[in-house]
């Protein structure tokens, strides 16, 4: 594949995942370049940096470097992969299919840590460690992102700010009234799934390090600790809602900025600190997708680096020592290695908005206040917890994080009987059972969940077009009814789109609870079919209007777009006007890990 | 300043650091017979050229030995030093190390032990700790808040580094020249730390304010802190040589932020070639000259890009004896325990 059709394969797939970012969820990689003759080396980057790797790689290919010792010669492929998503894999001895691609020789995640947790989840099972110690090539700062009037008012950078005062916002009852700014509501905080991203690994283990008061040897008995619990959920308290990817909140913050709402959409967002010079550059997700102009925001942001020190994503070379992994490829990839480190690339890599790891390299633009950022910054870092300590402090923030409502809204026409995949004959209602019942695990039990279904003419009348099956109640208590009854469900009638997302979305904010995060989660393989209401716009209005403003009370509708004949453009707009986000599941074989990352956002 | 007292038990108790000693002692003995009789072998008229010879090199040496025409294992001096002691196999002709890891050879060169600090830490240290910078000073007031010290608020805890004493030469050289600080002599044993009240709680308190990620296993704290922009630590160990030869090369930006520190007193790394398998002798000369390449002293005069005031090499390296630093060094593995 030409470098030109390679990039704009790549932009197409983060575009639809709607960004990029560490974080960005899924990578189902564009169909890998032919190494020819050539040795080819399998790299699996977090997909902040594949753009960068792919150019690195494309140019080392063409190089003499690529030259390897007897005559071969290398050849470097690059493929998109979430670190906590690669971690998994790795951990499962990445199981080869058009999914999850070739296994990899060298696996960049963003941060080191998941490498830790890699090791320690194999050390388990009773398996040796493959992610050896590796150099960083190239860094960026974990920040809390925040509006410039909010800093302002917070008085940074002159008052430093970090957790303790994120946590003092949050049980603030006046919001930031306090602060003489109640135009701007309560202090909401944008964060995502530590599970899956690297941002929220990072801040969660700031987190804990503030509530300890220390910078380093965070240990399980400190974590366990009452008042560092409480510390944790203080803070979990905030957040709006979760998520596999930090681009979720900055590409909705950007659309409400263009609106004059980002102040009202949320007060701050853990991010890395490329996240807030893309933003500020007009480019959010750091993907500029085909015909995207970078337009800079009405309201920049700026980075926090937090008073009590923060951790770097250090973008770890590792070369692995897996079984599948020859000594003439860590060879080749040690070449790869090298290069990437050598002053010119790194020079790229400062383009790309990340610090340089060859210290040979000056930190220049656009490390710069220009764009939010403190060259001089961070002063203190963090010490990543030990391994076991990382993978208890995952347990304990499932424990300790806000808790959910949340209704699953399914759409059960009679189109959700055609075939979702060809070569078992399941159709997409089989698959999408499969999906909703594996997530389930996803939730603790003290999450609300319940379940409707939609379609035209159902119920006793046979004239509504929705039913509910389970009631939004905790989940621990009618899990089993909750999956006998997705289990019996079979396809029927028409899709009412537009009345079901509705009704749904009234629901719940009818029963609003602001302890908790309040969502739809729709999934619908067609378009509206009803000819009672075909007024998108109507909808659209209705759910914007209640979205916005300093009292609102968020209901997140996020939608699933399932199947290739879903209504992708209007599920989107559904989504962002409650400012949640669209997931494509076009291909339905891959609706188990969508409806995965959607529940991440619980 | 508050130095709390650690309990007694978590040191050595007299027996038992007395046995530790003797086993230093003998492990000593062990390094010294099989370097001598690994030299006596080497002064046999057959000895190899240097193209037929492979050697074991400490890990800090390693752009040292990368510039000598042989075969190379990198490996950290404490592990070849165990495998010396414990009569393992050491399939090598020669091993390039630090002195005191051998004590039998005279230095091929030699590079004063410094700290590299952010150069803003280090103007409110030296004032701190009376215009000298000591390794003394630097215990005292490890991992206290720098505002305590007079510094700013947003720096933290003062955060000084050196690499792991028990898997590291250099650290282990460090450690040595730290507690000679402390103790006012290099000349000193076991008896007189533990004879010293206030010895426990500096010495922990220095051990608990270096940061971790200093002690990773081959973690080149130096290195790790450039890359990182001065973040993460305060005050970095490394020798002359190291932080010359970086400097050189890093983006001026960087470089105007250190200033390099020769604590006092000052004491120095010896880099020796111990002969092992009866071979080594033909590197001497190419040794000397790779280490002058990499800016250490083997002529005596600072390198060019030392400091102004980069003070003349001590007769002597400053540091106590081998087995005595192997006792630190357990100690030191002690209380991380």
């Amino acid at each position: 594949m030409k470098r030109a059709t390679w990039l704009i394969a790549v932009a197409i797939v983060l575009s639809a995942c709607s960004g990029g970012g560490d974080d960005s969820a899924e990578s189902v990689g564009p169909e890998l370049p032919d190494p020819g003759d050539c040795i080819p080396i399998d790299m699996a980057v977090s997909s902040e940096k594949i753009a960068l790797l792919t150019t690195l790689a494309e140019e080392f290919n063409a190089s003499d470097e690529a030259q390897l010792d007897g005559g071969d010669c290398a050849f470097v492929r690059v493929q998109s992969k979430a670190s906590g998503g690669a971690t998994t894999l790795l951990g499962d001895g990445w199981p080869e299919n058009d999914a999850n691609g070739p296994r990899p020789v060298v696996w960049s995640p963003a941060s080191s840590a998941w490498g830790q947790i890699l090791n320690q989840r194999l050390a388990d099972k009773g398996e040796e460690p493959i992610a050896p110690e590796a150099e960083p090539f190239m860094l960026t700062p974990l920040v809390i992102a925040m509006p410039e009037p909010m800093a302002d008012a917070l008085g940074y950078p002159e008052t430093p700010v970090g957790y303790a005062d994120i946590l003092r916002l949050a049980q603030e009852p006046g919001g930031w009234g306090a602060l003489g700014h109640p135009e701007w509501g309560p202090f909401r905080l944008g964060k995502t799934n530590p599970n899956f991203s690297t941002s929220a690994l990072s801040s969660t283990i700031a987190q804990y390090y503030a509530a300890t008061d220390k910078t380093e040897g965070l240990s399980l008995e400190d974590v366990d600790r009452a008042d560092v619990r409480e510390f944790a959920k203080g803070v979990e308290s905030a957040v709006v809602h979760y998520g596999d990817i930090t681009m979720t909140f900055l590409n909705n913050w950007f659309r409400n900025d263009a609106r004059g709402t980002s102040l009202t959409y949320v007060s701050a967002v853990a991010v890395e600190e490329k996240s807030v010079i893309d933003y500020n550059k007009g480019n959010p997700d750091g993907v500029l997708s085909p015909g995207e102009e970078p337009r800079e925001p009405r309201v920049p942001l700026v980075a926090i680096y937090p008073t009590e020190g923060t951790l770097y994503s250090d973008n770890p070379f590792i070369v692995l020592d897996a079984s599948w992994v020859t000594e003439q490829e860590k060879e080749a990839a040690r070449k790869f290695e090298a290069y990437v480190k050598a002053p010119d690339a790194q020079e790229r890599v400062l383009e790309f908005g990340f610090r340089p790891g060859n210290p040979e390299v000056a930190i220049g633009e656009p490390i710069s206040a220009q764009w939010g950022v403190d060259p001089e910054q961070p002063q203190t870092l963090l010490e990543v917890p030990e391994p076991q300590v990382l993978t208890g402090l995952l347990d304990r923030w499932q424990e300790d994080r806000k808790r959910a409502q949340v209704m699953l809204l399914l759409d059960v026409s009679g189109s959700m009987g055609d075939p979702g995949n060809p070569d078992t004959g399941e159709t997409k209602l089989d698959l999408a059972k499969v999906a909703v019942i594996d997530a389930l695990d996803e939730f603790a039990t003290d999450d609300d969940v319940g379940l409707r279904v939609f379609t035209t003419n159902m119920g006793e009348s046979a004239l509504e077009d929705w039913q509910d099956l389970v009631p939004i109640e905790p989940l621990g208590g009618q899990r089993e009814e909750m999956v006998r009854t997705v289990g019996n469900l079979v396809p029927l009638n028409g899709t009412p789109l537009y009345t079901a997302t509705n009704d749904a979305y009234e629901s719940v904010l009818d029963q609003f609870d602001p302890t908790r995060i309040n969502a739809v989660v729709l999934l619908s393989d067609g378009r509206n079919e009803d000819d009672r209401n075909s007024d998108l716009e109507g909808l659209i209005n209705n759910l914007r209007e209640q979205a916005e403003g300093e009292n609102a009370q968020p209901v997140r509708v996020f939608a699933i777009a399932y199947g290739d004949d879903a209504d992708l453009e209007t599920l989107r707009r559904i989504a962002e006007a409650t400012n949640a986000q669209v997931y494509d599941a076009s291909d339905a074989t891959t609706i188990s890990r969508v409806f995965t990352a959607v529940v991440s956002n619980f | 300043m508050i130095i709390s007292e650690p309990p007694r038990r978590r040191f050595m108790g007299p027996l038992l650091a007395l046995i530790a000693a003797i086993v230093m002692v003998g492990a000593s003995v062990a390094i010294r017979q099989l370097v001598i009789e690994g030299d006596d072998d080497d002064t046999t008229a057959d000895a190899p050229s240097s193209d037929d010879l492979s050697i074991v090199c400490a890990v800090e040496l390693a752009e040292v030995c990368a510039r000598l025409d042989v075969g190379i294992t990198l490996e950290p001096a404490g592990t070849t030093a165990a495998k010396i002691a414990a009569g393992d196999e050491v399939p090598y002709d020669a091993w390039v190390t630090f002195a005191p890891m051998t004590s039998t050879e005279e230095p091929a060169g030699r590079t004063p032990l410094i700290l590299a600090a952010r150069t803003d830490r280090a103007e409110v240290l030296t004032a701190h700790c009376g215009g000298t910078v000591t390794w003394t000073c630097i215990g005292e007031v490890a991992g206290e808040p720098w505002s305590a010290i007079g510094g700013e608020e947003t720096w933290g805890a003062v955060k000084p580094a050196h690499a792991d004493p028990v898997s590291s030469g250099l650290g282990r050289l460090v450690l040595g020249q730290a507690v000679a600080s402390f103790l006012g002599t290099e000349d000193f044993s076991l008896i007189d730390w533990q004879s010293n009240d206030a010895f426990p709680g500096w010495f922990q308190q220095l051990k608990q304010g270096v940061p971790a990620s200093a002690f990773a296993v081959n973690a080149d704290p130096f290195a790790a802190w450039l890359r990182q922009r001065l973040a993460g630590f305060d005050v970095v160990a490394t020798t002359e040589a190291q932080a010359v030869t970086a400097l050189a090369t890093v983006a001026p930006d960087l470089r105007d932020r250190v200033t390099l520190i020769y604590p006092a007193p000052v004491a120095t790394a010896d880099v020796v070639l111990a002969p092992l398998a009866g071979g080594g002798g033909a590197l001497a000369d190419d040794l000397r000259d790779a280490l002058e390449e990499q800016n250490y002293r083997v002529d005596d005069a600072p390198p060019d890009g030392a400091p102004a005031d980069a003070p003349e090499l001590p007769a002597t390296d400053g540091l106590p004896p081998t087995g005595v630093l192997e006792a630190l060094s357990q100690l030191w593995e002690g209380i991380r325990a």
